[in-house]
């Protein structure tokens, strides 16, 4: 072995790992070469002073700094761990929730949802919770009295809900209105309305005109608008004219679930009973317009609306019943009226008109 | 000596598996029985004790927050010796970026990590003579070892101070075993080049 391979191998050979062999013909070769043995005396010096290097110790606080260190390392990602480590716990978890809030959504839609039917037909349950105020309008007049006890034997199963708090007196003329239905107290009621300065209703004649537009007329409205015409409902039509007996036999039968629509159905018509409604073909609609304007004022009545629907003028006034055939006559010489007679049974309070002008046809 | 090692390592894997279920007590125990070691790796690579003490610690809190990455296919010692290493070289460059700390030249007077024995007055006694010698020396070697680059240094002190073996040495930095024996041997001629240089022998 020469002094270059022997070169190579010191740093093994001091550090002890060359094979036997090896190790053997190192060993020999630096015992005959001065400059190998010379190089190995100083590599070995150098490792020894290396490792004759003293070791420091640790401080006595050292553990302990470290500890208190990896403690709050530890309660931090405690934390962490609780909000998101576990996440094989919190999907079901959160998901379960997720369903219970859902479930508890649906059942309180529900239960509002009942509550919501409930009040919007609140009007024909009140029967069965008389305010003071009613029992006084009853016993001004007997014939209501008996009437209402009939109209609430025929709605049996609408009206014994429990817990209906009676509102407003608006309702009470819901009461009054239920015996005009039978036809046998239209007059007190319009005198009590008369007393009570509310607007008069149309006569009972008007309402077999409307008739035959108002059902699907009603039908179509939207839900909406329902609780819009119900006031109005309340408000005016306490003294709408009775029905006469053939309509009311045709007035779907109240059953209790079909409760919500027949009986919303049942209350429009009523509704749209309220007003007397005339068609009038005019050769020249808007003459025919203005011409039925300066009558009505000067019947003492006045226009409310006019709108135009699909080549028709159609005017919503009120009148005093009392110049209603006036009204009517006149209406006869400014065009040609659909309706032969004028409508018959209200002779006092102010009443709804509606005039549909349309065009003349060509014949 | 072998079968010592492998059975502190097999000790330390048991620990090491507590400490991943959070157990802090057991992490206690692997800062005791390694906290010397790893001081004085750092003290051997940053120079400074109160350096040293402070890259110790980091390295124990960082090998805590990342215990869950140490798979046991390395010793543990060499895994923490690892981090030592590299948050000390860290810490050099901070230091040497900072201005604060000149770096250590062969050719400056070697400073005394603790002054006293410059300052201690001369007593007879060769015990205490020979004392001086010896402090002198390792001073001297100390600052031999600090002249070299961060990686050959850290060869040197993972070898020649700690003893690890070549393959845990190649495991620790990173580098092939090929590549750690001829860092050490550069490394130990520029430290026995410098000792000449400071000693005038050997």
């Amino acid at each position: 072995m020469d002094c270059d391979n022997v070169g190579k191998k010191i740093a093994d050979y001091l550090d002890g790992l060359l094979p036997p062999e090896e190790e053997s013909l190192v060993r020999a070769h630096i015992a005959s070469c001065k400059g190998c043995a010379e190089a190995y005396s100083d590599l070995e010096k150098t490792v020894r002073h290396i490792k004759d290097l003293d070791e420091v110790e640790p401080p006595a606080w050292l553990t302990r700094k470290v500890m208190t260190r990896v403690k709050e390392e530890a309660s931090k990602q405690g934390i962490w761990k609780r909000f998101f480590y576990p996440l094989h716990i919190k999907l079901p978890l959160e998901a379960l929730v997720t369903v219970l809030v859902a479930v508890s959504a649906l059942y309180i839609f529900k239960a509002t949802e009942h509550d919501t039917k409930v009040a919007q037909f609140r009007p024909d349950r009140i029967e069965e919770q008389r305010s003071p105020a009613e029992d006084t309008i009853r016993q001004k007049g007997p014939e209501t009295v008996e009437t209402t006890k009939r109209s609430a034997a025929g709605k049996t199963e609408y009206e014994r809900v429990p817990g209906q708090a009676v509102p407003p007196a608006e309702l009470k003329g819901e009461i009054a209105q239920k015996p005009g239905q039978d036809n046998l107290s239209p007059v007190i009621d319009q005198k009590k309305a008369a007393e009570k300065n509310i607007p008069q209703p149309p006569p009972a004649p008007a309402l077999q005109m409307g008739k035959k537009d108002a059902p699907a007329d009603v039908m179509e409205r939207s839900a909406e608008s329902r609780s819009a015409d119900k006031q109005k409902a309340a408000g005016s039509m306490k003294y709408a004219a009775p029905p006469d007996k053939e309509e009311l036999a045709q007035r779907p039968a109240p059953a209790a679930p079909a409760a919500g629509i027949g009986k919303a159905a049942s209350l429009e018509g009523r509704i749209s009973r309220e007003a007397v409604t005339l068609k009038l073909y005019a050769s020249d609609i808007d003459q025919a317009n203005d011409e039925i304007r300066k009558q009505i004022a000067k019947l003492g009545g006045r226009i409310t609306g006019v709108e135009t629907v699909r080549g028709k003028t159609v005017l919503t006034g009120e009148i005093d019943s009392k110049n209603f055939k006036d009204f009517f006559e006149r209406l006869r010489t400014i065009g040609e009226l659909r309706e032969k007679d004028p409508p018959q049974g209200i002779t006092e309070g102010t009443m709804k008109v509606k005039i549909e002008i349309a065009k003349k046809p060509d014949r | 000596m072998k079968e010592d090692k492998d059975v502190g390592a097999d000790e330390d894997l048991r620990y090491v598996s507590l400490c991943k279920k959070g157990d802090t007590d057991a992490f206690e125990y692997l800062v005791n029985k390694h906290q010397k070691k790893m001081l004085n790796i750092a003290y051997r690579m940053v120079g400074n004790y109160e350096e040293a003490c402070e890259v110790v610690q980091d390295a124990f809190v960082s090998a805590y927050k990342n215990i869950k990455d140490f798979e046991g296919r390395s010793v543990f010692s060499t895994w923490l010796c690892s981090i030592v290493i590299n948050l000390s070289k860290n810490r050099l460059k901070q230091i040497r970026s900072g201005l604060l700390h000149e770096r250590f030249s062969i050719d400056d007077p070697v400073a005394t990590e603790s002054g006293f024995v410059r300052i201690e007055p001369a007593s007879d006694a060769p015990s205490v003579f020979q004392q001086i010698e010896k402090k002198e020396i390792q001073e001297k070697v100390r600052g031999c070892i600090g002249s070299l680059d961060d990686d050959f240094r850290a060869v040197i002190v993972m070898r020649d101070i700690q003893g690890f073996s070549y393959d845990e040495i190649s495991d620790a930095l990173g580098i092939n075993s090929g590549t750690v024996k001829s860092r050490l041997f550069r490394a130990r001629e520029a430290v026995r080049d410098c000792l000449k240089k400071v000693l005038g022998r050997l």
